[in-house]
Formats: structure tokens, C-alpha cells, sequence
């Protein structure tokens, strides 16, 4: 079955490090996203497991089988892993009919044309696409496109399907109602899915295990919810969330935290007693909320934008140097420029070292 | 044995992200992880098909180019009389003297050399002005019958420029100095032209310049179009006349595009043979390529090859000037790709004169030439223009009696082997060209940036900097003896396949390039994902989605094969002979009807075979490369 293992793997373009000593297991069955800003190193990586890319240096195993050892220079070849590759292109070959493009796979193992017609007339199914068989891509929409591409990729049942970027060129609605059916399909076929996207919340929404990558470093391996919820470090925090985590410098000690050119002094929760020193303090905006009154979990700052956004209204805070986005429900009534009050939910804030970036309260 | 081994000290893991720390060392590789990164190397498609195709070009392109350097150096059996006491292949310095030193130099190289540039020069500012003012007009004005015109400024690119010295040759001929019967001109007006009217520099810059003007246009109306008009409605705004505008906004603006028509278009018609040969060779005014011909033709091959050296070493300075200029130019973003507005300039009252004098100046230059040339061969004897003297002998005569024994074009055997000849050469060249175009587009596309494509690009590229005149001479020296596991190929038609692939190489590796370029990566990927080989990849994805770039190049290069000339003109042997050396050869013994003749075929042949080429492929032959001249 196919986990795949990373074990140290290097690959460098002159002397940029785009995959950094990356060491990653991705368990079987798994919707595993890597995830990052673009050149993070999360598509070399796909890349790499799918044998498109060699390493400079380390070890991939899939499955157990040993795809490529630089200690050797041993190389599975691309067509010998037994994997999907959906590109963000779709790469779908443009002289061939949705038929001929699906069947291909197929045709290079040389099935039999019954096997063959049987076996891209289930997976057309699969995908719902039957009908399209003679048309060519491009008199295909850009949904229909993706599903071919996907069809291809699944037609041979490979059981670990790479996926990079393939959302990235749907419209908006195309894209939610495309999330939704890949998780699906992932929960039917069971297949080991690594998925590449820069787009949070698409990781979010359908992976098991996402990986977050910077600068082709890896900052973090969690659920979805703990990357939410316990980020390693300021970047993780900063990349994922709809709304930006603000983010305040202040001081911690005897329980309390404190920023005196924000005339800011709050009381830190009982879990959070151990925190000492500069820290920085994160918050979601959805912790924080618009108070009528100051109270002692709260601080004064003057509105400086109101964005109502349909089901909630982002407001714009402002106290001191920072401006503090602040998602409420719809129907709240302030006015732009008005002095108002920010109360902090600190049960769920969190603290990370203002020097290393690194979250102190996951320790 | 010992391991490769990196040894780190980092620090990473799921939940923290320290400052990384990395101390790695790596030792030297094993000899078995050498050995299995080259085999792995070496078995990348592109990489082997480069190495392939290296070798290849090396052995065709590049040893030619050595081989004439070395023949400059070395005694010539024929020569064993002129230089006392050498053996034959002996090193001397005898050719180089004689040609740059001894008393012949100039008759030999200087004047040759300076009639070049002089003619090179003057053609290339005249093409260029007359491409300036008409790429403009048709990229940035309202000028009317856009189409038309803008179709038929591109017809002198395609069809033969030679024609056009014979032509010449009827209407300004005069019988006073040179003797020989007089022209249309003289006929019609009793005047005789002075003869530098009809022969040497000043005819041949004008007639090239007919030539080249379509050249420059084409070069310059992709830079107008691109050109952001909203540069120039600023300059209206601020209550700027047109000219003005053209003088001091498009003009400085279009100047790095223009230095880079002017290097291009000198060093195209550095080599240029036809038009020097028929209208300065009679009158011993000499260009380098001209001189080449006829060193050659007189066995001297050592001092021929000096001269083609000369304009290998002209070219090379020209391209390095290019690549200067283009690397100047783009600092230059004005002329930006997005964004970009195009609204026309208008011409206001002056629309339809300029309109009728641009298309009378096109038609003058393409369809008053044929028209010359179709009277001419019509006419029994030379000089005697009434209708009277009118006959068809020359086309369709079949008394060997009449005449001076010459028989009409379309029942002369030799006409038709050499149009079999011509079709033939024209086929084979084009399947081979664009054959070897595709697979180095491929090699040099997919491994761009390596050093190893870079060298292919630039070995591809020579055969440009040879003016065809010397690449027929160093093809004609090659070929008679073996080279390596070939026979010695002389007299065979497979020579004029040979050098016609070779020489067409330059543009058949830029379009394979271009259209491979176009062809995802992505795309091979995805087959190969799947287990699919190389070649059932290329054979099944590549080839079907570059078909059109291979349709493109095949035909470019049948048409200009059965233009060329100059490439030909030494290597033909009587089975072997192609339209346009014919021509060249009925010429060159005063048969003017019959010389007119086969121009007006071999012109009509590429018009219709660019016609058909174009309703077939739907391939835009403007962006082509002109034909042999």
C-alpha cells in the first residue's frame, strides 16, 4: 500500500535550495495537502514523488518500493510508479478527443480495446462526463476540462493520485461545488491523494493531513484543525485563515499582558499563566469583538473601516501602530471613526516568541 | 565502498521551525553513483538526441568550416606550377599573400570587398526607408486597401530577386557602349541610357533594395504594431502634426528595433549572388561573392575560399553588433505586449494618393518586372521591340532548324529534368529540413539553459553566417572524396539534397524551436506518467501537435530551395540541373528570351506553390524566410 516516504530529500537549482533536507511520510489513504506561497517547494515536491523531478539529494519510497536513492542513483522511472498526475494545466493533449485522451493510459499497457472501452466508460461515469466521448478539449469548458483530466488520471486505478494545483483555473463557484466531489472521491476511492495548492482554504476544507512549506522548508505536519488552531509558528499562523490573525506585541508576566503605548492591560488566562517576557500575542478575528463599555478584557481603539461582507461585517480597528481586523456578525452598528472598545477572547489566543516566531503555548 | 553521506544537524520537525543550522558534508561520490548519474543523464531523450544531433552538425556544419580555413593554408594540386618547390598539401602562405598583399589585392579582395559594403550598405538604408514608411503606413494609419497591400509588399520576399536584374537588362540595355542590341527603353525613346544605368553599383542597389524592402518591412511592421498609440495621441493632445509626431515620437522610439532591421537585413544580402552577377560581373565590377564564383570557376579554390572567409568574418562582426543592440534594447519598454492600444493614425485627404502611389510603387516592383521579362521572351530578335517581332518560338517552338538552334522552353527536355530536378530537390530539402528542424527544436527546447542545447543553437546557427555561394564551394571541395562513411558524393543529386538541408538548417531550427516551445512540457509529462516511451510520446503527442510548425517549415523550405541559386550554382552537374542554374546559364550565354523565359516559370512555380501552400496549411508564409538569390 502506497505510503510514501521522504527521507531528507534535497533539490537544488544552482545554489537556491527549492526543497530544503525535507523529511515527510504521507500515511496511506490520506487526502495529504503540502501547502504554501508559491516557489515554497510544495510543486518540486510533487514533482519529485511522481518522478518528473530528480532529487539532488535523499530517499523516496512509495509504498515500500524505493523510487529513488541518491546514495545509489537508483531511479524509478515515472511510468513504473503507478501513480496519477492531474496538472494544473490539466495537460490535456490537444489533438486528441476526450476519448483518445482518457484512453491513452490504457493504450500504453496495451489492454484490449473491450477492457479499454469498459474501463474509460466507468470512469467517464465516475466523473460525469459520459457523452462528451468525441469531443476535443478544447470545445470543452474549463469544468468539463478538469474532469477529463481527471478521468485520465484515474482510469488506470492507480492507487496514489498527485494532484497539483488542479482548482487554481475554475471560476469561484465551479471550485466549491469541485471541492466537495474530490473529497467525495477520495472517501470512494480510497486512494492515497497528495494535493497541491496555495490556496488555504481549499486545503483546509478537504485534506486529512496538511503540510505547510516555505522557502522549501517544511514548517509544519497536522490536521487541518490544529493547523487552525495550534500553528508552529507566526507563519503558519499568518498563512492560514480567511481573515489575517492579528498579531501584538506585548509583554507577559504575573499572569498578565501588557503593551503600554496601547494603554493595553489584559489578564491572561489560567492555561496561559506560564508565559513570560516579549511575546507576541495572536488572535483571530473572530475571538475578537466590538464592546460597548471598557471591561478588563478590553481596549480602546477608534474604528477606522467597516466592511460589511453580507453574513458578517469586518471592522478595522485601530489602536496605536496596529489595526485590528475584527469579524462580527452582521447588523453590529458602528460608525468609521468612532472611539470603541476591543474585547479579546484570550482563551483562544496564542503566544508565540516575538524573535523565533515559534508558539510557545503548543509546548 | 564508500558512501555518499550528508550529515545534517537541522532542525525541523512538525512543530517547530528553528534557525536552520545545516553542516553538510558531503563526501566525494562513488564510482558506481558516477557512473549511474551519467547512464542516467546520458539516457534522457534530450540529452541523447542532442549528443546525436551534436555529432551530426559537427560533422556537417562544423568540419566544413574548418576545412575551408585549412585550404586557404594549404598548396592546391593545381597550384604545384605557381609556388616553386611545394608539394602538394604543403603549408603556404602563398594564397593569403597573393590576395591580401601582393600587387592582385586589389583586383583580388579590396575592391571586391569594398564594392560589397558600398552595395550592402546602400541597398540596406534604401530597403530600409521604404520599409519604414510602409510598415507605418500599414501598422499605424487608416490607410485603405490595407489588405492588398499589405499581402503584395511581401511578394518580392517570396518570388526570385534575380528576375528583376534581367529585366532591368531589357528596359535600360542601350547598344552604345557596351554594344549588344539596345533595351525598351532606348527603343521606345531613342535615348540611350548611360551605362551605369544598366550596369554595376547603382542598378544593383536599386534593384536589391526591391528585394530587401520587404525584408525590413516585415522585420519593423511587428515592432509598429506593437507600438502603444496612446504614445502618440499624448503627443496630438499637446496639438503635435503628424509628422512631427513621427519624427521626434516614433522614430526615436523604433530606433533599437530599426539598428537591429539594419545588422539583419546587411547581413542577409551580404552574400548575395544573383542580382552582382547578371548586372556587375559583365561590367567587372566585382562584390566578394561574385569573385568567389569566379575564383572558383577557375580552380582557384584557395583564393575563393579567402574571400568567403572575408564574408563569414563580416557577418560574424554584424551579428555580434545585433546581439549588442538587442541586448540595449530591452531597456526599451515602451514597446510593451499588454495593454497595448492600437488606434489609427489618420491620413485625412491624403488617404487614397498615398494609397495609389504605394500600390503604383508595388506593382512596379513585382508585376511591371514580369510583364518586361514575359515581352522579352516573346521577341524573335533581340532589340527589335514592334509586335511584329513577336513570337512564341521560344515557348512552344520545336524547329532546331531556326534560331540559333534553340527549341522552346516547354518542349526542351532539358527544361523539364530540370523542373523534375527542382520539384525533387525542393521535396527532399523540405522533408529533411523540417525533419532535422522538429527533432533539434525538440533537443534545444527541452534542454534550454543546459550548455549543451545552447551549443546546438549556436552550431545550428553557422550555416547562416556562409553566404550559399561558399557553402556550394566548401560542399564542392567535401565531395570529392569520401567523408568518413559517405562516398565522395559528386555529381550525385544527393549533394544538392545535402547542402540545401544543411544550408536551410538556421531557419528550420528556429521554427522547430519556436513551435516546440509552444508544446507544453506538460504535456510529454503526462504521457509519461503513464508509462509511455519517448518515442511512442513523440510520435503520438509531440509530432501531431507540431504538425503545423512541420508543414510551415517544409514548405518555406521548398520554396526557397527552388529559388536557390547561388548554392547550386557549383555543384550542379547536367543531370542534376535545377530551374534556376538553367536560367543562370542561358543567361550568362546571352539567350535572353530563353533566360526570361524560365524566370517568369520558376516565378509563377513559387507563386503557386505558395498559393496552394497557404490554402493548404493555412500557414502565414510572410513570417518566412526569404528564398536563395
Amino acid at each position: 500500500m502506497p505510503e510514501i516516504v521522504l527521507k531528507d530529500v534535497v533539490r537544488t537549482y544552482g545554489s537556491v535550495y527549492a526543497v530544503d533536507h525535507l523529511d515527510l511520510v504521507i500515511p496511506d489513504g490520506s487526502f495529504f495537502t503540502l501547502l504554501g506561497p508559491s516557489g515554497c517547494g510544495k510543486t518540486t515536491t510533487l514533482r519529485m514523488i511522481a518522478g518528473l523531478e530528480k532529487p539532488t539529494e535523499g530517499l523516496i519510497t512509495i509504498g515500500g518500493t524505493t523510487v529513488f536513492d541518491s546514495s545509489s542513483w537508483t531511479i524509478v522511472p515515472p511510468g513504473k510508479r503507478n501513480v496519477g498526475l492531474v496538472f494544473q494545466s490539466y495537460a490535456l493533449w490537444p489533438h486528441m478527443t476526450v476519448w483518445e485522451n482518457i484512453s491513452f493510459p490504457l493504450s500504453v499497457k496495451k489492454l484490449p480495446m473491450e477492457e479499454m472501452k469498459a474501463k474509460v466508460d466507468a470512469v467517464m461515469q465516475q466523473v460525469q462526463i459520459t457523452g462528451l466521448d468525441k469531443r476535443y478539449p478544447h470545445e470543452l469548458s474549463g469544468g468539463q476540462q478538469q474532469r477529463v483530466a481527471l478521468a485520465r488520471e484515474l482510469v488506470t486505478g492507480a492507487s496514489l493520485l498527485l494532484m497539483d494545483e488542479p482548482l487554481s483555473n475554475l471560476d469561484a463557484k465551479l471550485r466549491i461545488e469541485m471541492r466537495a466531489e474530490l473529497k467525495k472521491l477520495h472517501r470512494e476511492t480510497g486512494q492515497t491523494i497528495v494535493y497541491v495548492t496555495h490556496d488555504q482554504l481549499e486545503a483546509m476544507t478537504m485534506s486529512t493531513h496538511i503540510a505547510i512549506m516555505k522557502d522549501g522548508l517544511l514548517h509544519q505536519v497536522s490536521s487541518p484543525d490544529d493547523i487552525y488552531c495550534k500553528p508552529a509558528n507566526i507563519f503558519v499562523a499568518e498563512f492560514v485563515g480567511g481573515l489575517p490573525i492579528n498579531l501584538i506585541e506585548v509583554n507577559a508576566g504575573d499572569g498578565l499582558i501588557e503593551n503600554e503605548q496601547l494603554r493595553m492591560r489584559l489578564e491572561l488566562p489560567s492555561i496561559y499563566r506560564t508565559v513570560k517576557g516579549k511575546v507576541t500575542l495572536g488572535i483571530r478575528p473572530e475571538e475578537l469583538r466590538i464592546a460597548g463599555e471598557p471591561s478588563r478584557t478590553t481596549v480602546k481603539g477608534i474604528v477606522d473601516s467597516v466592511l460589511p461582507a453580507g453574513s458578517e461585517v469586518l471592522i478595522r480597528v485601530r489602536i496605536g501602530r496596529y489595526g485590528l481586523n475584527i469579524k462580527e456578525p452582521r447588523g453590529i452598528e458602528v460608525d468609521m471613526g468612532q472611539e470603541t472598545y476591543v474585547d479579546f477572547n484570550l482563551e483562544e489566543a496564542i503566544f508565540f516568541d516575538t524573535d523565533s516566531g515559534v508558539n510557545l503555548s503548543a509546548r | 565502498m564508500e558512501q555518499t553521506t550528508v550529515t545534517l544537524l537541522r532542525n525541523q520537525g512538525s512543530d517547530t521551525m528553528g534557525a536552520p543550522v545545516a553542516e553538510t558534508q558531503v563526501h566525494a561520490p562513488s564510482l558506481r553513483v558516477r557512473v549511474n548519474k551519467f547512464a542516467d543523464w546520458i539516457k534522457t531523450p534530450h540529452v541523447m538526441l542532442s549528443i546525436i544531433l551534436m555529432l551530426t552538425l559537427m560533422y556537417f556544419v562544423l568540419s566544413p568550416f574548418v576545412q575551408i580555413v585549412k585550404t586557404t593554408f594549404l598548396t592546391q594540386r593545381v597550384d604545384l606550377r605557381r609556388i616553386p618547390g611545394a608539394r602538394e598539401g604543403d603549408f603556404t602562405l602563398f594564397y593569403w599573400h597573393r590576395t591580401i598583399v601582393s600587387a592582385m589585392r586589389k583586383n583580388l579582395f579590396f575592391e571586391p570587398l569594398r564594392n560589397t559594403l558600398v552595395v550592402t550598405a546602400g541597398f540596406t538604408v534604401l530597403a530600409l526607408t521604404i520599409g519604414i514608411v510602409l510598415s507605418y503606413l500599414v501598422a499605424r494609419t487608416d490607410l485603405p486597401f490595407k489588405k492588398f497591400i499589405a499581402s503584395a509588399a511581401i511578394v518580392p520576399y517570396i518570388i526570385p530577386s534575380w528576375p528583376l536584374a534581367l529585366a532591368w537588362l531589357t528596359l535600360t540595355r542601350s547598344d552604345a557602349g557596351s554594344g549588344g542590341s539596345p533595351g525598351m527603353f532606348q527603343y521606345l525613346t531613342g535615348i540611350a541610357l548611360p551605362e551605369w544605368v544598366a550596369y554595376g553599383p547603382f542598378p544593383i542597389i536599386m534593384l536589391l533594395s526591391l528585394k530587401y524592402y520587404a525584408y525590413t518591412y516585415l522585420l519593423l511592421s511587428a515592432a509598429f504594431s506593437t507600438l502603444d498609440s496612446q504614445l502618440e495621441e499624448s503627443a496630438v493632445l499637446h496639438g503635435a502634426n503628424r509628422l512631427t509626431i513621427f519624427r521626434r515620437i516614433v522614430l526615436p522610439i523604433m530606433i533599437p528595433a530599426l539598428g537591429s532591421a539594419f545588422i539583419l537585413t546587411f547581413s542577409k544580402g551580404l552574400g548575395t549572388f544573383g542580382i552582382p552577377s547578371f548586372l556587375g560581373v559583365p561590367r567587372r565590377y566585382y562584390t566578394l561573392s561574385t569573385i568567389l564564383y569566379s575564383q572558383m570557376q577557375n580552380r582557384r579554390t584557395a583564393e575563393g575560399f579567402i574571400a568567403a572567409i572575408a564574408m563569414v568574418i563580416l557577418a560574424l562582426v554584424l551579428i555580434y553588433i545585433n546581439s549588442r543592440i538587442i541586448g540595449a534594447r530591452k531597456q526599451f519598454t515602451t514597446v510593451s505586449g499588454k495593454g497595448t492600444k492600437r488606434n489609427l493614425a489618420s491620413l485625412g485627404k491624403w488617404r487614397y494618393p498615398v494609397a495609389i502611389a504605394v500600390i503604383v510603387f508595388l506593382l512596379s516592383a513585382s508585376v511591371l518586372p514580369m510583364g518586361l521579362l514575359l515581352y522579352q521572351s516573346l521577341m524573335a530578335r533581340m532589340g527589335d521591340y514592334s509586335l511584329s517581332n513577336l513570337t512564341l518560338h521560344y515557348w512552344i517552338g520545336t524547329d532546331p532548324t531556326v534560331r540559333e538552334g534553340h527549341i522552346g522552353l516547354l518542349v526542351n527536355p532539358r527544361v523539364w529534368t530540370a523542373a523534375k530536378n527542382t520539384l525533387m530537390l525542393g521535396t527532399l530539402t523540405g522533408i529533411g529540413s523540417a525533419l532535422l528542424g522538429i527533432l533539434l527544436g525538440y533537443a534545444i527546447s527541452r534542454g534550454r539553459g543546459t550548455k549543451l542545447a545552447l551549443s546546438l543553437d549556436q552550431l545550428s546557427f553557422l550555416p547562416f553566417l556562409i553566404p550559399d555561394i561558399a557553402f556550394g564551394a566548401i560542399y564542392l571541395t567535401m565531395s570529392a572524396r569520401p567523408m568518413g562513411p559517405i562516398p565522395p558524393l559528386y555529381g550525385t543529386f544527393a549533394l544538392l539534397v545535402l547542402v540545401s538541408t544543411v544550408s536551410r538548417l538556421p531557419n528550420a531550427t528556429r521554427s522547430g524551436t519556436s513551435s516546440m516551445m509552444q508544446v507544453s512540457m506538460e504535456l510529454e509529462e503526462a504521457a509519461y506518467v503513464h508509462g509511455s516511451s519517448w518515442f511512442n510520446t513523440f510520435r503520438r503527442i509531440m509530432l501531431p501537435l507540431t504538425k503545423n510548425g512541420f508543414m510551415a517549415g517544409f514548405v518555406l523550405t521548398f520554396i526557397g530551395t527552388m529559388t536557390a541559386l547561388s548554392l547550386i550554382i557549383l555543384l550542379y552537374t547536367p543531370s542534376t540541373v535545377i530551374l534556376p542554374v538553367l536560367t543562370f546559364e542561358y543567361a550568362n550565354r546571352e539567350l535572353r528570351q530563353l533566360s526570361d523565359g524560365m524566370s517568369l516559370l520558376i516565378t509563377l512555380l513559387v507563386i503557386v506553390g505558395t498559393y496552394v501552400a497557404r490554402k493548404l496549411t493555412g500557414t502565414d508564409l510572410s513570417q518566412g524566410f526569404g528564398g536563395g538569390n
